[in-house]
């Protein structure tokens, strides 16, 4: 319930005034930053345009920068699979995926990086430092070659959904390449 | 223009219940320190100068504008480790609530922090996680179910023996909460929408079958996928149906009960519930469904927490009448006792009833003698009515007396009780265990005993009461 006497008081209504217009333009903030140019929605578009250059260090100060693309706009199908080898004996030795052998938890962050390291490309310098760390971690000793195998596969986009026996007898067509690779130091 | 006023005013400023963003709190800094704990083997790894993103590559791997953080200051393994520590410190202060506005303060920076140190680990879940703590470092009123709120209805309860009124805060906390879910789903949906697999129902089998998110075996995911086309489509209607929260409240009179605005947010909160438990069961996303499920609590208001505890009193319980919990209220450890359970008691089924009144013990026990009361807590439950006889003052005649009660004491009251206060529900069955009951009497026979016992052998207490306790037999 509004409460006149609070309207009376000056520098509690000037405080009221404050915090409205804070709300009104974080509002604004959120919703410009989180429009997404690719859902190609002419008037969304000309408002992220017009209103991002207002918001855009407020969003990224309070680090309230954000997009909402999950599993859109369609979900990721590359399935990926990586593993640090070295190359000892005249062979790259086998060893294993990073998937197996390792708690989910660890997992998940470091195959989210690499995940994430594979979108920047091979040989991108921060998969030479990913290498650089494991020869750091491993001990291995300078002029080693180490490098990250990556196998991978595309799961199917169909146009209609799969019957539960097309998934079962699925296989997926796995496919490997060097994501990067170099020698210790 | 006044009414314009008062309209904008409440809008903004109309009081709620702070009780949701006190179990957001909770609930936002329990997942914050959980998946922060499980990087305890990776932070060299992800924030330190050692790791995977050195000095030399900061300026390939940040923005160059309007970034903070404080591992641009501290960047060695060891000090950043220290860092970690301080924000498990912090978020576990704000779990419990001790120095509520600083830790949570502090734990929102840091988090930030860590955030801004390193984009390659975060997902859905961390900005979700960031959102809910910018608006808990600047809600006005954060400290429901806190230390610190206990230690203020302490001393309530010590001066007054009542508890303080229940905290409140304005409204638009919640509004920027509620906006800020709007948007994660209407984005969302729209850019689900601007893809081709949710449209054609492929969308959940595809993520059900990516091995970096499948919880369960393929051959589970298979079964499951048969449901791909009724989820596909029922995540895109559940996204956009955030979009009638956006219904302006001149609408509501015309429109039936069932699209009303409480009923239309909590069919999308036992939507979202249903929707981020099922994501959470079946596939690993890192912290989001928590999260999502996390800031859900913050949307919760006064209504549905009245209607909740009407429904499971109506449902579970009998209300003719509450429970009168005989205590000694002159005893540090039965008022302490009292005021934990009444903290307890969010169903409100409780009424404590200081037994060295002499009126109130009259009026609520009077078949019980002061010595037995003395002994042990009491507790008189709603139940079958029992007939006593006694005699008048002039005792020339009987009167009746109809008890409607049962009446228990000791580990058996306590043990009663438990089915009453939520917070004990999950121990309460675990007290009817055969060895149990024995175990607990003999436990609160030793603790009733010597709670009066004082260093001098004699407590200040007992020689006040004493006198009258005597005169009482």
């Amino acid at each position: 319930m509004a409460n006149p006497s609070i309207l009376s008081s000056v520098p509690r209504a000037g405080l009221r005034v404050v915090i409205i217009l804070f709300c009104l333009f974080h509002m604004t903030a959120v919703a410009a930053y989180s429009i997404n140019e690719e859902w190609k929605i002419a008037p969304l578009t000309f408002t992220r345009k017009q209103t991002l250059p207002w918001v855009r260090s407020y969003m990224l100060i309070t680090s309230q920068w954000q997009q909402w693309n999950l599993f859109s706009p369609d979900p990721l199908r590359r399935v990926s699979r990586y593993r640090v080898q070295t190359f000892e004996g005249n062979a790259w030795q086998e060893t294993p995926w990073l998937h197996e052998g390792i708690s989910r938890f660890h997992r998940a962050g470091v195959t989210k990086t690499l995940r994430r390291l594979e979108e920047q490309g091979p040989d991108s310098p921060r998969t030479q430092q990913f290498l650089l760390i494991a020869c750091r971690e491993q001990g291995l000793a300078a002029g080693t070659l180490v490098r990250v195998q990556r196998m991978y596969h595309v799961l199917p986009k169909p146009e209609r959904p799969l019957t539960v026996q097309k998934w079962k007898t699925y296989l997926p067509d796995w496919k490997s390449d060097t994501l990067a690779e170099r020698s210790c130091p | 223009m006044k009414n314009l006023f008062t309209m904008i005013d409440r809008f903004f400023f109309r009081r709620i219940s702070a009780s949701g963003f006190g179990l957001m709190r909770i609930a936002w800094a329990g997942t914050a320190l959980t998946f922060l704990l499980l990087q305890w083997g990776d932070v060299p790894f992800f924030y330190s100068n050692q790791g995977i993103i050195p000095p030399e590559l900061y300026d390939s791997s940040f923005r160059s504008d309007f970034r903070f953080t404080v591992f641009n200051y501290i960047e060695n393994p060891q000090a950043v480790f220290a860092v970690y520590f301080l924000t498990l410190a912090a978020l576990a202060a704000t779990v419990v609530g001790w120095k509520t506005r600083l830790s949570t303060t502090v734990a929102t920076v840091l988090l930030f922090s860590f955030h801004e140190r390193n984009l390659l680990p975060l997902g859905g879940g961390d900005t979700v996680l960031r959102n809910l703590g910018f608006l808990l470092m600047i809600a006005p009123q954060i400290s429901a179910f806190s230390l610190d709120r206990v230690r203020r209805q302490w001393r309530s309860w010590e001066e007054t023996k009542t508890l303080l009124p229940s905290l409140t805060m304005p409204i638009w906390p919640w509004r920027l909460l509620l906006w800020q879910f709007i948007i994660i789903y209407i984005a969302s949906g729209l850019d689900k929408a601007s893809g081709m697999m949710w449209w054609n129902g492929t969308a959940v089998a595809s993520a059900l079958h990516h091995d970096h998110f499948a919880r369960w075996p393929m051959p589970v995911m298979d079964i499951i996928s048969a449901a791909s086309p009724v989820l596909s489509y029922a995540t895109i209607v559940f996204e956009f149906g955030w979009l009638l929260m956006l219904m302006p409240r001149w609408i509501i009179p015309g429109l039936p009960q069932l699209i009303r605005p409480n009923a239309v947010r909590r069919a999308l909160l036992f939507g979202g519930v249903l929707f981020h438990g099922s994501i959470f069961l079946l596939m690993d996303v890192g912290s989001f469904s928590v999260a999502m499920l996390a800031g859900y609590l913050g949307l919760l208001l006064d209504e549905d927490f009245i209607d909740l505890r009407d429904w499971i009193n109506r449902k579970f319980a009998n209300r003719k009448s509450e429970i009168v919990v005989l205590y000694d209220a002159s005893c540090r450890l039965c008022r302490r006792s009292m005021f934990v359970m009444l903290l307890l008691d969010h169903l409100h089924r409780l009424k404590p009833v200081n037994f060295r009144d002499t009126k109130l013990r009259k009026e609520h026990a009077p078949d019980i003698t002061l010595k037995d009361l003395d002994r042990s807590m009491h507790i008189r439950l709603p139940g079958e009515c029992i007939k006593h006889k006694a005699k008048s003052k002039k005792g020339d005649s009987f009167m009746h007396f109809a008890f409607c009660f049962q009446t228990l004491n000791g580990f058996d009251a306590f043990r009663a009780l438990a089915w009453h206060l939520p917070t004990l529900w999950l121990i309460a069955p675990f007290l009817y265990v055969p060895g149990i009951p024995p175990l607990g009497r003999i436990a609160y026979a030793r603790i009733a005993a010597s709670r009066n016992r004082c260093a001098d052998g004699f407590c200040e207490h007992e020689k006040n009461w004493l006198p009258r306790l005597d005169s009482n037999q």
